[in-house]
């Protein structure tokens, strides 16, 4: 009876001493999971520009130095697949239209970031712990009534790409309505993309192309009503190609002028400014090109790393 | 060997242990719970006394009905579309009114495991019920076309809510011929109030849209914007008789005003404006007119013949609790989504 009673204790003890063990382990992975996040692209987005691309890239590596874990980023349809579901931060992206389709975690940390949209609807700025703008205007805007906070442009640091010749100019546009492409293509030898086919080219496509061109030209779309971004919005994109290092033609902002004029070539919405900002980028010799490209990109990566 | 048995009681402690909190799917959606989705108003209009929408009742009495079913369902305004409410709703069912609104825009964009549900109750495009995953419509006539036409098409007839209107006369409330409905800028002639006032009838009109037009002698006729909806009974079934008449668009496409599911529910007896469908479920229980003429000669005859009045309400009254009760009709509903979501797979 008494030898009974004992082997009864130990057998209840380990099960016990198990249980504990099992709690802990899934405690422990609460713990763990509360610092990984998830990036997930609204349906309505039904491309992915490389702006975008370039933005979501940036945002992981914040978040990655914020000390979380990116599990990956969610999207085509595919907003909540089972392997994210631990994530204790998503990070929803709203792109050109509302989030038709948004299924929070009450228990995770749930952040809305607009993503170079003009407009908004007030009735989406509820329920997020922490609201996040590409654009100045509409932060400046919202900022003493929200958790908000400016996600600026910027890059991840790539490693900078040694230079093979063989295009004068790789040129991706978000938008080519005044045919820039068919100007290059007829004077110079180019390379030509638009931005949602650059975007879906692989990292080491790109960087093949950006290698292949003594020149880099990024074109935004025009200003404007329909622009999708306000005055002080550079895209992520122009800065991801400052940090491989390749010379680079763009549209004029004020915030590229202010800290890289003089190492960047840009040009204001007319054909003659676009040409004469080329000739500028042409008119000197590949290696002192290559230099100022290299300075451009070295302040980048501090002015990043300062932030 | 006891030091195995130690070590196994351990592992099943620890896989006890390990699953005892296990984290539910945070992001599963529901497919017990449902939006109706209005896309005829804003949220702070959707109780305003100036907008009384049909649509607004009906989408009420779905989700009463579906509440007793066991689906919890709940209306929501055009801005919740958009509003980042965090839905886990597994239907989202749409109803909208106007013909300017189009739903299709908001299809493409919603969460793929939630079902699209269009419920068509005045005739839709083409384009905006290709887009739904399943779609119920309240005409026959529409429901073969659209399987015709490969969309996932269901009949489903409007209907009423047996617990809201039943027979409930009020003699205060008495009155020979009744209206009630509104007059909208985009469908301004109702026959039936034109056809009243032509032979020097005096309904009892009730509606939006209505104060600026009764004027003169028959600016008393007006009595009042809205009716309450838990009060529309008293009304009905007070009346000696209820006219109703149908949009051309509506006629045109084969559908069934509300109007005639509520008052046959009341023990009302309606004269309605002519439509082969009506005839074919409701029979001589329901007369109906073709033309002015006729709806006169229907009139005056009913007006003298009480007993006959009578006899069709409740006849009609009597097809309608048996076919046409909001819990039926939304079981079927609620069958056909649930066969759907199971032979697609969804959220099992």
């Amino acid at each position: 009876m008494v030898k009974g009673g004992k082997v009864l204790f130990w057998v209840i003890l380990a099960a016990a001493l198990g249980f504990c063990i099992g709690l802990a382990g899934r405690f422990g992975m609460k713990l763990r999971d509360a610092k990984t996040a998830v990036i997930r692209v609204g349906n309505a987005r039904t491309e992915v520009d490389y702006d975008l691309l370039a933005a979501l890239n940036y945002m992981a590596d914040h978040l990655e130095q914020a000390g979380y874990r990116v599990l990956g980023t969610a999207y085509n349809g595919e907003m909540y697949p089972e392997k994210f579901n631990q994530a204790g931060v998503n990070v929803f992206v709203r792109g050109f239209l509302p989030l038709y389709d948004v299924r929070m975690n009450d228990k995770a940390q749930n952040w809305f970031y607009l993503h170079r949209a003009g407009d908004f609807y007030e009735e989406e700025m509820r329920g997020y712990g922490l609201y996040l703008f590409s654009q100045r205007e509409i932060y400046d805007e919202v900022r003493t009534e929200l958790p908000a906070k400016l996600f600026e442009s910027g890059a991840v640091w790539h490693k900078r790409l040694k230079p093979q010749y063989e295009n004068d100019v790789l040129y991706i546009y978000e938008d080519d309505s005044n045919n820039f492409a068919g100007l290059l293509k007829q004077n110079l030898k180019a390379e030509t993309y638009g931005a949602v086919q650059f975007a879906e080219m692989t990292s080491e496509e790109r960087e093949a192309a950006f290698a292949r061109a003594r020149v880099v030209v990024y074109k935004m779309m025009p200003d404007g009503e329909d622009a999708d971004f306000d005055k002080y919005y550079v895209p992520f994109a122009v800065y991801d190609i400052m940090s491989y290092g390749r010379p680079l033609v763009t549209n004029r902002r004020a915030g590229l002028e202010r800290d890289y004029a003089g190492k960047v070539w840009l040009y204001d919405d007319s054909m003659e400014s676009f040409i004469s900002a080329l000739q500028a980028a042409f008119g000197i010799a590949d290696g002192q090109r290559e230099q100022l490209a290299a300075e451009a990109r070295e302040k980048l990566l501090h002015m990043a790393a300062a932030r | 060997m006891r030091r195995i048995a130690l070590i196994c009681c351990l592992i099943i402690g620890s896989v006890c242990g390990w699953f005892a909190f296990a984290p539910e799917n945070p992001y599963a959606l529901d497919y017990k719970r449902m939006t109706i989705n209005l896309l005829v108003t804003h949220t702070k209009f959707i109780h305003h006394p100036l907008y009384p929408l049909g649509e607004k009742y009906l989408a009420e009495d779905m989700a009463v009905a579906l509440g007793k079913l066991g689906t919890d369902a709940r209306l929501y305004a055009i801005e919740d579309l958009y509003s980042n409410r965090n839905f886990k709703e597994g239907y989202a069912l749409y109803l909208r009114a106007y013909p300017e609104l189009q739903l299709s825009r908001y299809h493409n964009y919603i969460d793929k495991d939630k079902i699209a549900v269009l419920y068509e109750t005045i005739p839709y495009k083409p384009e905006e019920v290709r887009n739904a995953d399943v779609v119920f419509t309240g005409s026959l006539k529409k429901s073969r076309e659209y399987r015709e036409a490969g969309i996932n098409a269901h009949f489903l007839p409007q209907f009423t809510r047996l617990d809201k209107f039943y027979y409930d006369p009020k003699p205060e409330l008495k009155t020979e011929l009744l209206f009630i409905g509104n007059r909208y800028p985009d469908s301004p002639n109702r026959k039936s109030v034109e056809y009243a006032l032509a032979y020097g009838y005096k309904p009892a009109i009730y509606g939006a849209g209505w104060e600026n037009v009764l004027v003169g002698e028959n600016a008393a006729l007006y009595k009042a914007n809205q009716i309450k909806g838990d009060n529309l009974k008293y009304f009905y079934s007070s009346a000696d008789i209820v006219l109703n008449d149908t949009r051309d668009d509506m006629i045109e496409a084969g559908f069934i005003s509300n109007r005639i599911f509520d008052v046959t529910a009341s023990g009302g007896f309606i004269i309605s404006d002519y439509i082969p469908e009506i005839e074919e479920i409701y029979g001589d229980a329901i007369p109906m007119y073709k033309n002015k003429e006729e709806f006169k000669a229907l009139i005056d005859y009913y007006l003298a013949h009480p007993e006959e009045r009578r006899e069709k309400a409740f006849k009609a009254q009597k097809i309608t609790r048996e076919r046409f009760g909001a819990e039926s009709v939304m079981a079927e509903m609620m069958r056909i989504l649930e066969q759907y979501r199971q032979e697609k797979g969804i959220g099992l």
